[in-house]
């Protein structure tokens, strides 16, 4: 089409106030002469083709249309066009003369005209654009199917022959082809605007065909592009709409659809930016408009794109609700996929910029569920509190309630758990959760130890709900409850009325079982063993509580001092699978029992037997320990430490394994044992620490663990442990020493890492002891010496000055490591670090606590008491220096010993007295400081000297000689 | 993709979006094509050696198709290779240098390109040069605001996290687009969680996902972020989580990389 319109023909001109028709009719059919003489004068064709070619330029359309129309009568009346001018080409040229006057009608007749005899090649192209366009445009969509269709052949056009198929085929309700034709576009057109729309389109049918994996996938591909997408708006309607339409089938889907979704104030902006993008774009195109079919096509693609958007905004405009509808779905659809963090972001927002919002209610209640989700049960107890102050008569509060109550347990806040149930059951009594919540209350009481609590809650649901879900549950655990409360006989009743009224209950196993357990527990052994006799015979021998009840048969046989037959029955439960608690104690009780009979080989063979048979067993230690232990009342020392060896050599290599220590801390207690009289009478010298550490190298170390780093570090350990046992501090330093010189952190068990990086940090080797912790609470978090690494890294940070990390790393040794050995350190360590931060009131309760406790009674005392005065002296009010100087008084006087803490007491006493302005108290106190020799070497006496010097000046002497005042 | 959509449109005329032009306050326009900048004039030859030279300051406006290499640097800059990216847009930074307040001109999107260029670099001062520069050139205040949260970053890096902090709240209290507020919450992210304050920092970093859906730059750092801040929250299902969504739906960008190293180790 270009091509023509480089076409230059030698033209006459006219004037241009000549009329549009009459010019036509002058110019292709007559000429009026000078003397009025009508004359047929033929304008020949190259000239009216020139003439319509300039009219285009001057873009007066229907001119040309007129030229050009009368070409193409007189070429089918059979004049022959100019050479270089074909019929196809005129053709188009009227066609898209046609067509630009909106002549749809004519510019479809002449496009067929032409396409009768020019199927291929550009022009034809050309004109099947003009036709299907010219269809479109006068409604005939099926029509324009095809054509379209035939123009996808084009490589000129395929993009927009594919995206007009796509348009007509919607218009003609061939979905399902326009499907197609959009597919088709997509996967190759350059991704620009129009492909942006298309791909709008392709979702939103795809959503009308209900093929949601599809309309996903769309979506999915258009977010990699959201640069191009100019209705943005349009864009968020459609997600919407998406995102709801997956929501029940295809969460995962609907959020990615929420998720493009802009909140109003982005999109408004945005869309801003995109709408005047283009505006300014339709200014462009108008400007250099040629006249051409592209031309135009575009400037109606832009003109509808910006329509179409303005549309989509004024929707989204009338929508207030808008941000609070898109954050709950938001939200809701988060916390659907787990993602409660989100979901609880995204409510706490809702909630707070939409307070009157439509939404608000279920953000409520959905935001407890987050922060129940993930754990977070003091926030999760922050929005049930705003909840209920901002809802009070929610429907949805009972199901908050019930959903923080359950997380509440889960994380081990029995407190919070019974709070919610209270308020729950007291405050929505009618509601349908009452009865789950009622149940729960009365378990929660009973896992908290609260039983005379489980017993009113349990009856409070069988009064209420005699036949309700939970009945059944209920009245046992009243029972259950009566009876751990001690009152056997009132549970026997309470267990009997279970059996009667649910004969093939869940309980009723236990339920008899129990009853034994009862007249056992009144020392009614005879109804006991009645009880037992008719519960073993009518339970399988495979029954989970069969080891249970035989323990219980031997307790009853035992309290009636029928030692032999308790034995049995004991050794019967010992043959049935038991729970550890169980088999503790039933191996505890016959360890007692052959004591008792001094028996101690039986008691000794049944530890071989089960270390024998049960290797991995975490009870393999205690049996070495009983082993041990029964042997050596045997007098068989030798063959204990012998066979206390033999168990520890399976684990000696393992690290992980850190009950290994305890044994060989009991085998260490045994090889410190000064050796028994000879028959001589004659007590042998004890063993040199030479030969023990060869006894043990015997012990311990084979062909195959030589050299092996946790074994070399576990034989120093216990030859360090003898060393201890007989007080030989320097040998068992200087072994731990070596431990941590010698074996890399890697190598030693958690059992040695807490104490061998101790050791370091007191030597000053901080790096090394660093490693060690790390080692500890990297690797082996959940040991029962994790404690140690926290510590130990909380010293570490608190040294350096880190008190952020410090009082992170105490406090895990308290809340994550279960402070199991440490808890004085970790406690302290939180004290001294609050105070070093200068958080006073937190650092005083800590110091209170440890001060006021009698087992931690010593040095920490000291510590605590000192520090207590240090934080009154920075409070610093007279009434607080006062009760200072108190304090550090009570350390020099009543906690002499501590010397480090002493001479901190003096010199702050001496300071606080200044303060007082009290300044011969003051010197009366350094003085006295001074006086006491064992404080010489430290650096506050230096600082004592410095101010009696400035205080001696300042004094007369009479005040100077003074020595009263510091105590 | 100019190219591509410059065939496009060759049935209309040439496009104004193909374009490499200088507006002129008369009116005039001179394509790229027939000019040289030299000194503080553009040059065009007139043949026989004659030329006429304009100055830059009569240029008002630029009419530019966004120079590929802006993409291509800002893709580098994505998948973490810095010393990459600032090679591949340096050129740019400096062919806009001479325009760089005018509209239509690439300099601030180029400038910031390789200010973030120099950060993944850890370049610190350099960075800082160049997001002052930024800041007191770039006429587009949301470069501004970018180029301050560099800045911020800066601070941040150098353990100064209360400045940066501080200037978050200064850039805040300004409309920003979506985009610097997900920069903007990841920064503040990383501020909490330097602080081992975990759950602080998932509760920024979230954000992002939450609220940013569509910011597909910074995503997998605000997932990265999440990820490690739920492990030192002591999260390690959710912690796995987030680094396998880096490793699936972002398995080109740096954070990819590192999520798989990281959730190997958990």
């Amino acid at each position: 089409m270009s091509g023509f319109f480089l076409m230059r023909l030698p033209l006459r001109r006219f004037s241009p106030s000549t009329g549009t028709a009459r010019f036509a009719c002058g110019l292709g059919v007559a000429m009026i002469t000078a003397t009025g003489a009508q004359a047929q004068i033929q304008v020949p064709l190259p000239q009216i083709l020139g003439e319509a070619d300039m009219q285009i330029k001057a873009r007066k359309s229907a001119d040309a249309a007129a030229l050009l129309d009368m070409v193409l009568a007189r070429v089918e009346k059979g004049e022959p066009l100019p050479a270089g001018v074909s019929l196809a080409t005129v053709q188009l040229l009227a066609a898209n003369t046609y067509f630009q006057l909106q002549n749809y009608a004519r510019a479809e007749e002449i496009g067929t005209a032409l396409l009768k005899h020019t199927t291929t090649g550009q022009v034809a192209a050309d004109a099947r654009l003009v036709l299907g366009l010219s269809l479109a445009l006068q409604k005939k969509f099926a029509e324009a199917v095809p054509v379209f269709q035939a123009l996808e052949e084009s490589t000129v056009h395929r993009d927009k022959a594919l995206m007009y198929r796509s348009m007509a085929a919607q218009q003609a309700d061939q979905p399902l082809v326009a499907i197609d034709a959009l597919n088709r576009l997509l996967a190759s057109a350059p991704r620009d605007a129009d492909w942006a729309d298309s791909a709008l389109t392709l979702i939103a049918l795809q959503l009308e065909q209900g093929n949601l994996p599809a309309a996903r996938r769309g979506l999915e591909l258009l977010r990699g592009s959201l640069n191009t997408v100019d209705n943005l708006a349009g864009l968020n309607v459609l997600s919407l709409r998406l995102g709801d339409t997956l929501l029940t089938t295809d969460p995962a889907g609907a959020l990615t659809a929420y998720r493009t979704v802009l909140p109003r104030a982005e999109l408004l902006r945005l869309q801003k930016q995109r709408i005047d993008r283009m505006e300014a774009l339709l200014a462009r195109q108008k400007a250099m408009f040629h006249g051409s079919i592209s031309d135009a096509d575009m400037v109606r693609r832009v003109e509808s794109r910006i329509k179409a958007t303005k549309e989509a905004l004024d929707e989204i405009g009338k929508r207030a609700d808008y941000d609070a509808t898109l954050f709950y779905r938001l939200g809701h659809t988060f916390l659907l996929r787990g993602g409660a963090w989100e979901a609880a972001i995204v409510f706490e927002r809702l909630i707070k910029e939409y307070p009157q919002a439509e939404e608000r209610e279920l953000a409520y209640a959905e935001l407890v569920r987050a922060y129940a989700d993930s754990g977070r049960v003091d926030k999760m107890r922050i929005a049930l509190d705003d909840f209920m102050r901002a809802l009070p008569d929610s429907k949805l509060l009972p199901q908050s309630l019930y959903v923080a109550a359950q997380a509440a347990f889960e994380k081990g806040r029995a407190d919070l758990q019974l709070e919610f149930l209270e308020v729950g059951i007291s405050r929505f009594p009618e509601a349908e959760l009452a009865e789950f919540m009622l149940l729960m209350q009365a378990n929660a009481h009973f896992a908290g130890g609260r039983f005379e609590e489980a017993h009113a809650s349990a009856s409070s649901y069988v009064t209420k709900y005699p036949e309700g879900k939970f009945a059944e549950d209920a009245t046992y655990l009243r029972a259950m409850a009566t009876l751990v409360l001690g009152r056997a006989s009132d549970a026997v009743k309470e267990i009997n009325e279970y059996l009667a009224k649910y004969p093939e209950g869940r309980f009723v196993a236990d339920g008899r079982y129990r009853i034994a357990a009862a007249f056992y527990a009144m020392q009614d052994y005879p109804a006991a063993e009645k009880q037992l006799d008719a519960w073993l015979a009518d339970y399988p021998e495979g029954h989970p509580q069969r080891g249970e009840a035989y323990s219980t048969q031997g307790d009853v046989y035992a309290g009636q001092n029928l030692i032999e037959k308790a034995i049995a029955s004991y050794r019967a439960a010992l043959a049935t699978p038991l729970g550890d608690d169980q088999l503790g104690y039933v191996l505890d009780e016959l360890t007692k029992h052959y004591q008792s009979k001094r028996d101690y080989n039986a008691a000794a063979v049944i530890w071989e037997d089960f270390a024998r048979e049960r290797p991995d067993h975490p009870f393999v230690i205690n049996a070495a320990y009983w082993i041990g232990r029964l042997r050596s009342r045997e007098g068989k020392t030798d063959e204990a430490i012998g066979q206390m060896g033999e168990i520890a050599r399976r684990y000696i290599t393992d690290p992980n394994r850190d009950a290994v220590e305890r044994l060989l801390t009991q085998m260490a207690a045994l090889l410190a044992r000064n050796p028994r009289p000879g028959p001589d009478g004659v007590r042998p010298p004890p063993p040199s620490p030479r030969q023990i550490a060869a006894r043990i190298e015997r012990e311990l170390v084979t062909n195959e663990n030589h050299g092996q780093p946790t074994v070399k570090a576990r034989v120093l350990f216990t030859e360090a442990e003898v060393a201890s046992l007989r007080k030989d501090a320097a040998l068992r330093d200087q072994l731990l020493a070596r431990i941590g010189n010698e074996i890399p952190p890697e190598a030693l068990p958690p059992g040695l890492l807490g104490r061998v990086g101790d050791l370091l940090r007191e030597q000053g080797k901080l790096e090394a002891a660093r490693a060690c912790y790390d080692q500890l609470v990297l690797r082996y978090p959940r040991s029962m010496y994790a404690d140690f690494g926290y510590v130990g890294l909380g010293e570490l940070a608190y040294l350096a000055g880190d008190y952020d990390s410090a009082l992170v790393h105490f406090t895990n040794a308290i809340d994550r490591a279960g402070a199991r050995f440490k808890l004085l350190e970790a406690t302290l360590g939180r004290a001294k670090t609050l105070l070093a931060a200068n958080r006073l009131e937190d650092a005083k309760e800590l110091f209170e606590q440890v001060a006021g406790t009698r087992a931690w009674r010593g040095e920490a005392t000291a510590q605590s008491i000192y520090s207590l005065g240090e934080i009154l002296l920075k409070r610093g009010s007279s009434e607080d220096l006062a009760q200072a100087q108190a304090h550090f008084q009570r350390v020099f006087i009543s906690y002499r010993k501590f010397t480090p803490w002493v001479a901190r007491a003096y010199l702050s006493g001496g300071q606080t007295f200044e303060k007082l302005g009290k300044p011969a108290e003051a010197l009366a106190t350094y003085r006295e400081m001074l006086r006491d020799e064992r404080l010489a070497s430290y650096p506050e006496t230096a600082r004592a000297r410095e101010r009696i010097a400035v205080l001696e000046l300042q004094l007369p002497a009479t005040a100077t000689a003074s020595t009263g005042g510091a105590s | 993709m100019k190219t591509i959509l410059c065939a496009l449109l060759a049935l209309a005329a040439v496009s104004p979006l193909c374009a490499q032009r200088y507006l002129l306050k008369d009116g005039r326009v001179l394509n790229h094509a027939d000019v040289t900048l030299s000194g503080t004039n553009l040059v065009r030859s007139v043949g026989d050696g004659a030329e006429i030279a304009y100055p830059v300051s009569q240029v008002i406006r630029l009419d530019w198709p966004e120079p590929e290499e802006i993409a291509q640097a800002r893709e580098l800059v994505l998948t973490g290779k810095g010393a990459e990216a600032e090679e591949k847009i340096t050129p740019i930074y400096r062919q806009f240098a001479p325009f760089s307040k005018l509209p239509g001109s690439w300099w601030s999107e180029a400038a910031l390109i390789r200010a973030r260029a120099l950060l993944a670099q850890e370049k610190n001062s350099e960075t800082e040069r160049a997001a002052r520069e930024l800041m007191s050139t770039s006429t587009d205040s949301e470069t501004v605001a970018a180029a301050q949260l560099i800045m911020a970053r800066i601070q941040m890096l150098l353990d100064k996290a209360d400045i940066a902090d501080a200037m978050l709240d200064e850039i805040m209290r300004k409309d920003a687009s979506a985009e610097i507020e997900a920069r903007a919450a990841i920064l503040r992210g990383d501020i909490a969680y330097a602080r081992k304050d975990f759950e602080k920092a998932l509760e920024f970093y979230l954000q992002v996902p939450a609220f940013y859906g569509t910011e597909e730059a910074v995503m997998p750092v605000a997932l990265l972020g999440s990820a490690r801040a739920y492990q030192g929250y002591g999260d390690k299902t959710r912690a796995e989580r987030a680094y396998l969504d880096i490793i699936v739906t972002y398995p080109d960008s740096a954070e990819a990389a590192i999520a798989t190293t990281e959730s190997a180790a958990l």
